[in-house]
């Protein structure tokens, strides 16, 4: 029986302080196993149940502070159904229009304080330097004022929209709350001509300090964090990325297209494994079965992510961001494949795939302020009865995001189930912490900074969100960390209760 | 001295809410001249909350573990221990915010105080504190009020 060594990364430089990456060595000195805990945070189904379904909106978007709009509108979707009600067209555009701005605010985040330092300041640099300063000493002080600009615009517009700052409160079931006017629409289109400009000086940088860059390119294109699994997203009619509306699309690791499905039929795709070693749920596609967490095409594992987003869709819904997907992926090599292109599987592309959708955020944004329809007053129809259950998805920065209500005659919840975006790339992250370490880690050396940051630069490309990814835990089971030896005996018990 | 009272934490998740129930307590009893509000996250929003003040005194739970639940404690931006929502997950710390937007040239509050409470329970949902920590919410609104009237009096002497 052999003892394996501990190396604990705690806490996670730039991720919540809970967040922690657990990896097991052998007696060699080699990587055995990895796990990624995440903290657990209890009864969310029991605060709900009992409630009138139509407070969701406005209480799931408390469960984070980060992402409050993808709760918002993730909720008034699953609302619609619930109510058996059209909402309104131009009400729909109104919702996506605030669903642009909120993405912008996010991805630009991402890539400026998360993502970003990584590459710009560089991942060997000091975990002092290697955040938003870093990137502005290093590019200078016009790019944290453009950052805090196109925040600060997009937030105005989420607040002008939405009803309030942070929290958004306008959507009902059925529509909006309020109408835009011609003053308020014009104001929203000068900020988005300002947003593209931004997506496309953002992607420039990118050009400019990774793909100009030798190392970097070569770090991005090797296969470090390649993992060939299958991927899903949401589509609209043409088979093109789509934030708020359209189908769950799912290909596989080869780009041939898996399944096609509604995002109420989540549950006859999607299912949930178990491992006994911790809490978390790792869906995986029920069709293909859980094999572990390992590649192919006969593995279960899906990603839902930026590129995963691209990879499932046929092209982009607007122009430049077309151009752009276009070279990402033949700076890749992909080929195309009855007129799509195969699906990249180089995960650090997750950053480039993320300033695509900026710009397709941005470009859309416009369109949407452009579209004639969007200052209509008739932004409400009024349901009238109830359905009884309501699933609603959209496609949150991190992934796809399903909300799932169930409720009585009058509308009282009696079941709340949600995936949020997170939890659909549990075992890819487990997988791409594993594969960072195997590549990182041999004969026990491990102990240079910028060693364990690429560790890390693993699963910050999934920009995971643990304080929603948790809330629907059931019961009152603390964490348990078991380390088991080659023969499965447990030889230590790590606990937090 | 413009100053902002910001309570900190997630509404419904238990003790994690303290800073909010005492932002919602102080904005009753002070009437004008101070702003209050809610935040739910920390680094660049909550930067983004203090621009244009001259101090700002901010309200969080927190988890030390070193402490009995309810212990409150007045903290400033260099103390190596940290309230629970400071870090935003997704950006940055506030003391890394503050730096970024002070390179940048915005008006940040030259003082910030933080208070924080120890939290028993942060990992539940509910509206509810525990009994320890809500026997603490008076005694924060207490001290609060107290540094508010004290820096009232100097400004009156000064003036």
């Amino acid at each position: 029986m052999s003892a394996k060594k501990r190396i604990t990364i705690d806490p996670i430089t730039r991720l919540e302080g809970h967040g922690k990456i657990e990896i097991f060595l052998n007696d060699e000195g080699d990587v055995a196993d990895t796990y990624f805990q995440v903290p657990e945070l209890r009864g969310f189904e029991q605060f709900c149940v009992g409630r009138l379904a139509e407070d969701m909106p406005v209480i799931t978007n408390r469960i984070c502070g980060v992402c409050p709009e993808a709760h918002h509108m993730a909720s008034v979707k699953a609302l619609d159904m619930l109510f058996d009600v059209e909402t309104p067209s131009a009400a729909k555009k109104i919702r996506e229009l605030l669903y642009m701005a909120f993405y912008i605010t996010d991805h630009t985040t991402h890539f400026y304080a998360l993502g970003g330092p990584d590459f710009v300041v560089g991942p060997d640099a000091p975990p002092s330097e290697r955040n938003i300063l870093g990137v502005i000493k290093k590019v200078g002080l016009d790019i944290g004022k453009q950052v805090i600009d196109c925040r600060a615009r997009n937030h105005h517009v989420i607040k002008m929209l939405g009803g309030r700052g942070i929290h958004p409160a306008a959507g009902v079931p059925g529509g909006w709350s309020k109408s835009i006017s011609e003053d308020e629409i014009k104001e929203i289109e000068e900020i988005a001509k300002k947003n593209i400009d931004f997506a496309l000086f953002s992607l420039k940088v990118f050009d400019d300090i990774v793909l100009k860059n030798s190392a970097y390119l070569e770090l991005v294109t090797s296969d470090i964090y390649l993992h060939k699994t299958y991927y899903m997203g949401t589509v609209d009619d043409k088979n093109r990325v789509n934030f708020y509306n359209g189908t769950i699309r799912v290909v596989d690791p080869e780009g041939k297209e898996f399944v096609k499905y509604h995002p109420s039929e989540y549950t006859t795709h999607i299912a949930e494994h178990v491992e006994s070693y911790s809490y978390l749920k790792y869906p995986y596609l029920k069709k293909v079965g859980w094999k572990g967490f390992v590649d192919g095409i006969d593995s279960g594992v899906y990603a839902a992510s930026p590129l995963s987003r691209l990879n499932v869709s046929d092209s982009m819904a607007t122009p430049k961001a077309q151009e752009h997907f276009e070279r990402m992926y033949e700076t890749f090599g992909s080929k195309k494949i009855n007129g799509r292109y195969q699906p990249v599987h180089h995960r650090l592309a997750t950053h480039w795939a993320r300033l695509i959708e900026l710009l397709y955020a941005s470009e859309h944004m416009l369109e949407l302020a452009t579209d004639p329809e969007i200052t209509s007053p008739d932004v409400r129809k009024i349901p009238e009865k109830i359905k009884g259950i309501g699933i609603g998805s959209v496609e949150a920065p991190r992934g796809t995001f399903t909300h799932h209500y169930e409720t009585d005659e009058k509308g009282v919840l009696t079941k709340v189930n949600m995936i949020v975006g997170t939890t659909n790339n549990y075992a890819p992250m487990t997988m791409s912490i594993k594969r960072a370490a195997e590549k990182l880690i041999s004969k026990g050396k491990v102990v240079e900074e910028g060693i364990l940051n690429r560790i890390e630069m693993a699963f910050r490309l999934y920009d995971p969100c643990l304080s929603c990814a948790t809330h629907s835990l059931p019961g009152k089971m603390p964490l348990i960390v078991n380390v088991r030896d080659k023969s499965g005996d447990i030889i230590k018990t790590f606990r937090r209760d | 001295m413009k100053t902002i009272i910001i309570g900190l934490g997630n509404p419904i998740l238990s003790d994690d809410s303290v800073g909010i129930k005492v932002a919602r307590i102080l904005q009753e009893r002070l009437k004008d001249g101070i702003d209050i509000i809610e935040a739910y996250a920390g680094g660049m929003r909550l930067m983004d909350a203090m621009v244009g003040y001259d101090r700002a005194f901010i309200v969080d739970a927190m988890v030390t573990e070193d402490s009995m639940p309810g212990a409150i404690r007045s903290l400033c931006l260099s103390d190596l221990i940290s309230t629970r929502n400071m870090l935003c997950a997704h950006d940055m710390n506030l003391a890394t915010a503050i730096e970024m937007g002070k390179m940048l040239g915005l008006h940040l509050p030259s003082e910030i105080r933080i208070w924080g409470i120890e939290a028993a329970d942060v990992e539940t949902f509910s509206e509810e504190l525990t009994e320890d920590v809500a026997k603490a919410v008076p005694a924060v609104i207490e001290k609060i009020m107290y540094e508010l009237s004290m820096s009232n009096m100097l400004d009156e002497i000064k003036t």
